[in-house]
């Protein structure tokens, strides 16, 4: 064939218009069939107790389909306000999660640490309990269970809080970065790697940095992407893998019945660092608090059945509560109080969409929908300034950076 | 079957993969039964009807060549226009009548009980009932000889590329293709697949990606913006060109790998510069069976200058009754017999061809008057799209307004400035497969065509959950 000089000519003419008409199918992507790319967070530093937090005083402006943001980051890398020294009659909580917590997407006054924070002090205002709260946020997008509590290992003696909120999803299991390290570089998180090191091997690292560089920009990706991801083609392989090589449910796997070797053991870690945080928060005598975020799944019955499909399951053989039917009886048996904010997510959800639509995260709406419907319950199970505040630690200094 | 699905891939591969193997007889065979499988795909039922047709349509064309005397052969004529049309009025205006009578009784204070059908349209039958009509009425007209076999009669009405939405064949045209053998050749294969691609490119591409815009601001123009109004206007004028131009592209392409030439139906009608020159470039074979069998029936413009202008008004009513029983398409159809009528009484109704402006004042003229006759054209399709006359005059009251024009989108205007580009290219070369013929730098024809291609599988990838039907199957 290739001596054939017409084949070649064809070959080289191929070449050269190909990256031309994929431009083109990019230019008319954006304009006809716009898709939300990744967001692109290169805001991000390496830390020698959590793993990774926020680059101190970045700010970089999340965009995506549906939102469009400025992510400032405070003094000592928390996406926050500057927080000063614990003064007398304040309550603190400090809010740890992944990008559900740090509200991906939403503006710092949208987000669910002030959401919340505005919530318990109307309540407690009401309630005539004159008491400071300050919902401080220490969460970050990709942090696991791990991170969770060796964020609070690195953030208690900064903000000597009275409460730790931990908000726990059914996907957390997705990365456990106990035995990973994140390669960053330029400030952008590439990857995480078993060794910390970062191969340079093509279909290794520069292949993944292509992927990730392609669903930062280019939205004919991001399409196709989506579109395997989403469609039966992915849930027939999927069910391929799932009888003959390792076991992908996508977002699903939580709620399979029966539980599933590696969920099982999955769970089995986050309950494990969770009795270690609980552990330590108890030795500092600060209540412990788990908010079970439920992902679009369990509240939107659409997002449910199109889920169902991509992962070719059906209804049968999900348990949608089974989570946090888990996280309850391990809370329970530890004596950490859970909150529940499904009840009102569902209610809101079905005047009104609580999630993003393209990014599967709480918007504004679900954010404040959560943080009113805790506050509520928050008062109702007695938790701190409602409790005999015994165990409050006023009066030490907070140092920050 | 729908041609933008993957039934329809699978049906045709198989189509390709044997009918070039053989031998003519063979073939008519062959495609024969694939005309009816396509057809009976969706509903088998279907098929019974097309059969009923193509009989009755065969045996009275045989009738009509053999009669001695003019009243027999008018006699056999209208029982073919009887059935047809007995087809045609069960089928899709027996409940447009009763419901139309209905209210007429009801605005009398009356209360009738008239029956209601309970029986659904099927896909096509106005295309196929025309054609087989135009069939007959050349044989009456003597212009064309019966078919004397029913194989070839039965491929020629059932056609499968252009059964269920056109070009509407004529048996002058396409008979002595099906009788006669077919040359597979390479080059009407390049350029039949520059036809499929061009049109899956309107169809998926331009048409199905306007879809949704159109359905949303169709759905509540009274809490729209005149900004989106306007944008639901552009949107629809270029969604139903897309769709239907690009269907007739894929059935013109597929027929032409098969070894037929159909029709032109399509024309770049946006670039016509008066309603007259429009009507000459757009859904061709039906304005021009309209002019052939209805208008010239009708009297033409023999009788004087009043009747001519009344002939046109009946011609484009019963043109808009032919897309759907329903008054809103009657009144698209009147609207365009005025516009036809206004521009024959007042200019004359010359004979406009596109040529391309060697002076300025010349070009700005043609600037203007495509301009004035494309608006002309997109304001009427509301009336097309709305469904009730009440719902096209709300849209046409806020339409007006000009309230926030910012609302207007750019995508819209992209999508319309690629099909009228694909026009102006097929103007310049005067040539539908512009693509695979030689015209200019064959670099840039591959650049395009592999762009098409690319924007196509792009819009297929996200409307793959949504397959949107061709808007000319519901006529």
């Amino acid at each position: 064939m290739f001596g054939n000089s017409v084949w070649v000519k064809r070959l080289l003419l191929f070449a050269i218009l190909t990256p031309l008409s994929l431009l083109g199918g990019e230019l008319f992507t954006r304009i006809l069939l716009p898709q939300n790319v990744d967001p692109k967070m290169n805001i991000f530093r390496a830390d020698p107790v959590v793993g990774y937090i926020y680059e101190p005083y970045a700010e970089k402006r999340e965009k995506g389909r549906e939102y469009n943001v400025l992510y400032q980051i405070n003094s000592i890398g928390l996406r926050d306000r500057e927080y000063s020294g614990k003064e007398k009659g304040l309550v603190r909580f400090l809010l740890l999660g992944d990008s559900f917590s740090v509200s991906h997407g939403l503006a710092i006054e949208e987000s669910l640490s002030r959401q919340l924070e505005g919530a318990l002090q109307a309540i407690a205002g009401s309630d005539k309990i004159r008491a400071k709260i300050e919902v401080v946020n220490a969460a970050a997008g990709g942090y696991s269970p791990y991170n969770y509590w060796k964020a609070y290992r690195r953030w208690a003696d900064v903000f000597n809080p009275d409460v730790v909120v931990v908000g726990l999803s059914p996907d957390d299991h997705d990365c456990d970065n106990e035995y990973l390290s994140y390669y960053i570089e330029e400030g952008e998180t590439l990857a995480v790697y078993q060794d910390g090191k970062g191969s340079r091997k093509l279909w290794g690292n520069d292949l993944l940095r292509l992927r990730k560089w392609l669903s930062w920009n280019s939205e004919l990706y991001i399409l196709l992407r989506n579109f395997l991801y989403y469609n039966d083609i992915v849930g027939t392989v999927s069910l391929w893998l799932d009888t003959h090589q390792d076991i992908h449910y996508g977002q699903l796997e939580p709620y399979l019945v029966p539980q599933t070797e590696k969920m099982s053991k999955a769970w089995e870690k986050t309950f494990s660092y969770l009795r270690s945080l609980h552990d330590e928060t108890a030795a500092d005598g600060v209540v412990l608090v788990v908010l079970p975020i439920p992902l679009k799944l369990e509240i939107s019955s659409q997002e449910f059945e199109r889920e169902l499909k991509a992962g070719g399951r059906t209804p049968e053989e999900m348990d949608i509560d089974q989570p946090l039917n888990g996280i309850s009886a391990f809370c329970s048996a530890e004596a950490i109080a859970v909150l529940d904010p499904r009840p009102a997510l569902r209610k809101r959800h079905a005047e009104m969409p609580c999630y993003f639509v393209y990014d599967g995260h709480w918007n504004a709406e679900g954010i404040r929908s959560v943080a009113a419907h805790l506050a509520e319950q928050w008062r109702n199970l007695g938790l701190p300034p409602w409790q005999n505040s015994s165990r409050q630690k006023q009066g030490r200094d907070a140092p920050t950076r | 079957m729908l041609f933008n699905s993957l039934i329809f891939i699978l049906f045709i591969s198989i189509v390709l993969l044997i009918y070039p193997r053989l031998r003519l007889r063979q073939q008519n065979l062959f495609l024969l039964a694939a005309n009816y499988f396509f057809y009976g795909w969706w509903d088998w039922r279907f098929n019974i009807l097309l059969f009923a047709s193509t009989l009755v349509d065969f045996i009275t064309g045989q009738k009509i060549h053999k009669s001695d005397t003019e009243k027999h052969k008018k006699r056999w004529l209208l029982v073919s226009i009887a059935f047809n049309l007995g087809l045609l009025c069960s089928f899709k205006y027996f409940n447009f009548f009763m419901d139309s009578t209905a209210a007429l009784l009801q605005s009398f204070a009356l209360e009738p009980h008239l029956p209601v059908l309970r029986i659904i349209l099927p896909v096509g039958l106005s295309f196929y009932t025309f054609q087989s009509m135009g069939y007959i009425i050349d044989i009456y007209r003597g212009r064309l000889a019966p078919e004397t076999n029913f194989v070839d009669y039965a491929v020629f009405v059932s056609f499968f590329p252009q059964l269920v939405a056109g070009p509407i064949e004529r048996g002058g045209h396409l008979l002595p293709q099906i009788r006669s053998k077919r040359e597979l050749t390479r080059g009407k294969m390049i350029a039949g697949l520059n036809l499929v691609l061009l049109g899956f490119f309107k169809k998926v591409a331009i048409a199905d990606t306007l879809a949704p815009v159109v359905d949303n601001i169709f759905a509540m123009p009274d809490v729209m913006s005149s900004g989106q109004l306007w944008t639901g206007v552009y949107a629809f004028t270029f969604q139903i060109y897309g769709d239907f131009s690009g269907y007739t592209d894929i059935a013109r392409g597929i027929a032409l790998i098969l070894g037929f030439e159909l029709i032109e139906n399509f024309n770049a009608p946006y670039l016509s510069r008066n309603i007259t020159e429009f009507w000459r470039r757009w859904h061709i074979s039906l304005s021009t069976w309209l002019r052939d069998y209805l208008y010239v029936a009708l009297g033409g413009n023999r009788c004087g200058r009043e009747r001519t202008y009344a002939n046109l008004m009946i011609t484009m009513f019963l043109g808009g009754l032919w897309h759907g029983a329903a008054w809103h398409y009657a009144i698209w159809g009147v609207l365009h017999g005025i516009y036809l009528a206004v521009h024959r009484m007042f200019l004359g109704g010359e004979k406009a061809s596109l040529s391309w402006p060697r002076t300025i004042p010349g070009w700005a003229a043609d600037t203007a008057k495509i301009i004035f006759t494309f608006h002309l054209v997109a304001l009427t399709w509301i009336l097309f799209r709305t469904d009730s006359v009440s719902n096209a005059l709300v849209y046409m009251e806020r339409l007006f307004l000009f309230q926030n024009m910012v609302d207007l989108q750019a995508s819209v205007i992209f999508a319309a400035c690629l099909l009228i580009a694909l026009d102006g290219v097929q103007v310049w070369s005067g040539s539908h497969t512009w693509l695979t013929d030689r015209h200019g730098v064959k670099i840039t024809r591959y650049a395009v065509a592999q762009l098409m291609f690319v924007c196509t599988l792009a819009a297929a990838i996200a409307h793959f959950n949504k397959i949107t039907p061709f808007i000319y199957f519901q006529f």
